[in-house]
């Protein structure tokens, strides 16, 4: 087998980043730029626009981690099962990074087409409202609380329906 | 001056190390911000710090030469210059920071990845984080996230009623949004009741359903059940309404009008974003191919802002009586529709939480009951026992054994026409689909004769005279066939539509092992193929709808109840054998000895086999490894009827695969660990919970399914049975089936009012009955073998050249009723057929002599109308847990005036068990409870499959 393929990376503060094709291809939107474009896109660095290098950077580590995952053929099926936040050890140390970071990896997922990476992130910030009261989660997220007491109280009430059993 | 000198002098010292635990947000951790060419540990430039230095030495270092150091220098800056202040003085920067590590992800991320993360939380979760802002609220209140939540909880919509509701909606508004709204409001629970499709009449109006309240009767020893003193909705309806309209700006309606997030509509549609900051837009970072969504949905988003009025001023003085309102209303604001959609839209949310209510309803066992005959029309009712029921929508047709058929509407209680006349025996079963393709009633009866009837119309279509050699026990219908099966043994197939050889359902004949097809059925496989080549003409053996196609005679014992599953048939037995056939070939693909004694009952959703048997035990199985998944113990007597609904999770066979696999493996780990004790003889282990997925409680290794047979904690199985209850069983948090409730048939019979013929009649016809049948089964059991051969040369069709084409009947209603007090000689047991070794499972003898005594009793005192309504209700039944012993089902049963109330069938849907027995009244639990807004929400619920 010959050596692996290198494609580059350009962020958005431009600097240019080598990666394995196999490792880029991983995101689904460099892949179909590949398939479409072919070869000759090796021999340019791909801009990203989206994404800065710190990002990119974080982005590309978890696809060389993640690079010999089977592909999600067919996620209706795991999508539509009962969901579950659990995630993987690597995945979850990966993610212990701060919020803008968190959020601009999942930004970036998105706009690169990772889903698993997508999912990963989705399910750390569904984690971070796991279990915390209203204001808890105000704190973790910074939110205002908008509402009056009164409002406060009808919203508990009608809420109360949902409690789990 | 000399301070900053000592600073820098600092900084010019090499191995300097960044200490980042200032940075407090609780996701952050150093450790994995180490790849290389990131944020790694600097070696400092003593360079760059030098120069600086020496120009802030020199009284001259602008802040411009402090920004063009790199990102990593300015933050080594920063800390010096941070520790150079006292704790309190950091705090405070660190709380002015604090922003900074805590962003709201609402203003970050776009809705759908929004609604991605929320799609991971509970509906209890959410409705915590629905607490946090406005903002919050609005999203997780997002239709289409509840729409998702509801499929993913494993219960299922009625899409095509709900497309129907949102079209009619949608023709009755202007198309304008705000319209809708107010519409919408203003219409409240009125909706739907003019100007819709005839077929939607079949849905339970509000309006009506208020009627239906005056005709409910509580129960009285139920004390959890809501019984509300029914004053006159009616007067009180259009007051609420009023008050709906002009408070518009109630709490939750005002969320949802300000920019509720769209329903069906891309997530990323207008009006579904919230304010974004500046600081963060989204436009930075989603630019490409989302810039243009973005900014087209921020644009629209400005303009809802303006349109809508400021929900966050300050309320207006009458603000203390809006909340006073708005909790009067809170429950009762009709909130159907989505607000947010420039179409009438359904509101999950709303929908979701109304399916939770019942669902609760449920498992707290509040409930109304109902009864067919209405009570002010006991004229209505059959004339003795009603062996079968069906209902659907609105509709529900039964059959006694008065010879009779009736159709019942539900909503008013009455028949909808005279009864059905037309069999000379009890009605045994029936099938009925009203919907204006099929337009049919289908009946099986003792007299041996299955009956076609137009449903909308009452009259008879066709009989299919001896159908049967023996009472037609049970039948089934789909679009393709018709099977019916008997106390003859026999299971026979009919087609509902001409078919031609080659045609997709034409029977396959010459299999070996395959069902025994009559002589005009053509062997496709012995034409050749120059025949089928040529243009052989297959005109003049078209068969006629209703032909008999096959019979199925590998039963040794009556076939007591059948199930279409697409191409499988699913048979169960006397023999005490269940079968799965192949519909086409007839072939038996397989065979499990099920029960101690024969199955009376069963339901094959695809995914697992229900039966239930005069061994008194419901089973759950697996059909690939044919292996018995779980044990249901509850009744004390023959399980006579079952219906189950696994609510099966979105997805299909896989998941109950992977997690039966979770549970095999386990049982492997236990298994090698030794903690599994030596497997009993048999496989039959000692009472275990049912469901459990705990290694010593696993029934069959290996089994395709989980335990309980899968499916959500929502899964529910409801059964009844001679012992004159029916019991509702639901899952605990771990997968076990338990008893929900008990409810017992008698008390809802006696709270229906007085019995509709004198109870001695009632009790001759089934003494005179059940020795009649024991001698009909000890008189017709044969061993297996012999009865294949009697079967397979007895068959009439067989040796007929001709089609069997049924005969056709066009008397309609004419045939008279026949006497009703005879005892018909074939009448069989309410239909089941047990094989005469079980024979009388039903009443054991001590129970039997008790019953003969209360028979004489009565016999002496048949006055039991003249018992008081009052008298003293039984207790609620003890929660039983379901490793009780067996025990006489009714203690009460010796009391005079009971009703007889053996179950013969029943069925439920998302809200009701609709019920028959022994009993001519036909009574029900509507587990809605008079709440109007999940009566309202019933209509979009799919019942169970």
């Amino acid at each position: 087998m010959s050596e692996p393929q290198i494609l580059k990376l350009m962020s958005n503060d431009n600097v240019e980043i080598p990666v394995d094709k196999d490792v880029a291809c991983r995101s689904i939107l460099i892949k179909n730029m590949m398939d479409d474009i072919g070869e000759q896109a090796l021999t340019e660095a791909i801009p990203i626009p989206n994404v800065n290098e710190a990002v990119l950077n974080k982005v590309i580590e978890w696809c060389v981690h993640h690079k010999n995952d089977p592909t999600q053929t067919n996620d209706d099926d795991a999508d539509s099962r009962k969901k579950t936040t659990d995630i993987d050890e690597w995945d979850q140390k990966f993610m212990q990074v701060d919020q803008e970071m968190l959020f601009e990896i999942i930004l970036a997922a998105n706009y690169l087409d990772i889903k698993a990476l997508l999912d990963v992130g989705c399910k750390t910030v569904a984690n971070m409202i796991k279990g915390k009261s209203p204001e808890e989660i105000r704190k973790t997220f910074n939110i205002q609380n908008d509402f009056t007491p009164e409002e406060e109280d009808q919203i508990r009430r009608e809420n109360e329906w949902a409690e789990d059993r | 001056m000399a301070s900053y000198e000592a600073l820098f002098s600092q900084l010019t010292t090499p191995n300097l190390k960044m200490d980042p635990s200032y940075k407090v947000d609780e996701g952050y951790s150093e450790d994995t911000r180490s790849q290389d060419g990131f944020e790694s540990p600097m070696s400092i430039e003593p360079g760059s710090y030098g120069a600086l230095a020496s120009q802030m030495g020199s009284g001259s270092v602008l802040l411009s030469d402090l920004m063009a150091l790199s990102e990593t220098e300015r933050s080594e800056f920063a800390y010096k210059i941070l520790r150079t202040l006292r704790v309190s003085s950091i705090a405070s920067v660190v709380d002015r920071l604090w922003p900074c590590f805590h962003k709201d992800p609402i203003q970050i991320l776009p809705p759908e990845i929004m609604s991605q993360i929320f799609s991971y939380l509970t509906p209890s979760m959410l409705l915590e984080a629905s607490r946090a802002s406005k903002t919050w609220r609005e999203r997780v209140l997002d239709s289409r996230l509840w729409k998702h939540k509801f499929r993913t909880e494993g219960w299922s919509l009625d899409m095509e009623e709900i497309e129907r509701y949102e079209q009619t909606r949608g023709a009755s508004g202007s198309g304008s949004r705000l319209s809708l709204v107010a519409q919408g409001k203003q219409r409240g629970p009125g909706i739907g009741k003019g100007g819709m499709p005839a077929r939607l009449n079949s849905i339970r109006s509000p309006q009506s359903a208020r009627m239906r309240h005056k005709t409910y009767w509580p129960r009285p020893e139920q004390s959890r059940t809501r019984i509300k003193v029914e004053e006159d909705p009616g007067e009180t309806r259009p007051n609420l309404e009023g008050c709906e309209t002009t408070l518009g700006n109630s709490r939750e309606g005002e969320s949802e009008d300000q920019q509720a997030p769209g329903d069906d509509h891309d997530m990323r549609d207008a009006g579904t974003l919230s304010p974004v900051s500046d600081a963060q837009s989204p436009s930075e970072s989603c630019e490409g191919r989302r810039v243009s969504e973005f900014l087209q949905a921020k644009e629209a988003q400005l303009r809802s802002e303006k349109l809508m009025p400021d929900t966050q001023q300050p309320k207006t003085p009458d603000k203390q009586c809006n909340i006073k309102a708005e909790r009067a209303l809170s429950e009762k604001q009709p909130l159907l529709l989505s607000p947010s959609s420039d179409r009438p839209r359904l509101n999950y949310h709303h929908v979701f939480k109304q399916k939770r209510k019942l669902e609760d309803n449920w498992n707290n066992g509040q409930y109304r009951c109902f009864q067919l005959p209405h009570r002010k029309h006991p004229e209505d009712a059959h004339t003795e026992c009603v062996y079968t029921i069906q209902y659907s929508g609105q509709y529900l047709v039964s059959g006694s054994r008065d010879r009779t058929l009736r159709i019942w509407d539900l909503d008013t209680e009455r028949l909808v026409r005279e009864p059905l006349h037309g069999h000379t025996g009890s009605v045994l079963c029936l099938q009925f689909d009203h919907s204006q393709e099929e337009d049919i009633i289908i009946s099986g009866s003792s007299d041996t004769h299955v009956i076609l009837w137009r449903f909308s119309t009452g009259r008879m279509i066709k009989q299919l005279t001896n159908a049967h050699r023996e009472s037609v026990l049970n039948l089934k219908f789909d679009k393709r066939f018709l099977v019916t099966c008997s106390k003859d043994k026999t299971i026979k197939i009919w087609n509902r539509h001409e078919l031609r050889p080659g045609d997709r359902n034409y029977p396959v004949k010459g299999v070996s092992g395959g069902g025994q097809c009559p002589a005009y059925i053509i062997d496709m496989h012995s034409i050749g193929s120059s025949l089928r080549n040529e243009q052989f003409s297959f005109s003049d053996v078209v068969l006629e709808p209703y032909t008999h196609l096959m019979t199925l005679d590998l039963h040794g014992a009556a076939v007591n109840a059948i199930q279409i599953y697409k191409d499988e048939l699913v048979s169960a037995s006397g023999d005490r054998n269940l079968r799965v056939w192949n519909i086409h070939t007839g072939e038996c693909a397989t065979k499990i000895e099920a029960h101690k004694k024969g199955i009376a009952c069963v339901q094959y959703d695809g995914k697992r086999i229900v039966s239930g048997s005069s061994d008194n035990n419901i089973c759950i199985w697996d059909p690939i490894t044919k292996t018995e998944v779980a044990r249901l113990e509850g009744h004390s007597r023959l399980v006579r009827t079952i219906q189950a609904a696994f609510a099966d999770y979105p997805g299909g066979r896989n998941g109950l695969g992977a997690e039966a696999d979770v549970v095999n493996r386990q049982w492997k780990a236990a298994s090698i660990a030794g903690l599994i004790p030596a497997p009993t003889s048999a496989g039959r282990q000692p009472r275990v919970v049912p469901g459990s997925r705990k290694p010593r409680d696993i029934r069959s290794v290996g089994a395709k399914i989980p335990p309980s047979g899968g499916g959500s904690k929502w899964g529910r199985i409801v059964s009844g049975s001679y012992d004159e209850t029916i019991i509702i069983w639901k899952k605990t948090a771990d997968d076990e089936w338990v008893i929900g409730h008990r409810l017992r048939q008698e008390e809802a019979l006696r709270a229906a009012g007085p019995p509709l013929i004198p109870r001695s009649d009632l009790q001759n016809q089934t003494d005179a009955n059940t020795r009649i049948n024991q001698t009909l089964t000890q008189h017709d059991y044969v061993p297996n073998q012999v009865n294949i051969q009697q079967a397979t040369q007895a068959q009439p069709t067989t040796s007929q050249p001709q089609p069997q084409t049924a005969q056709v009947t066009n008397q309609g209603n004419q045939n008279p009723a026949p006497p009703s007090n005879q005892p018909h000689p074939l009448f069989g047991n309410g239909g089941y057929q047990a094989t005469p070794i079980d024979w009388p499972p039903p009443l054991a003898p001590p129970f039997t002599q008790q019953r003969q005594q209360q028979q004489q009793q009565q016999q002496q005192q048949p006055q039991q109308n003249t018992q008081p309504p009052t008298q003293p209700q039984h207790p609620p039944p003890p929660p039983q847990p379901h490793h009780a012993p067996p025990r006489p089902p009714h203690p009460a049963a010796a009391q005079v005036g009971q009703p007889n109330a053996r179950v013969f069938k029943l069925q439920f849907d998302a809200r009701r068990i609709i019920c028959c027995s022994q009993d001519p009244k036909i009574v029900g639990w509507d587990f809605a409870n008079g709440d109007e807004e999940i009566i309202e929400c019933s209509r979009f619920f799919a019942a169970p499959q």
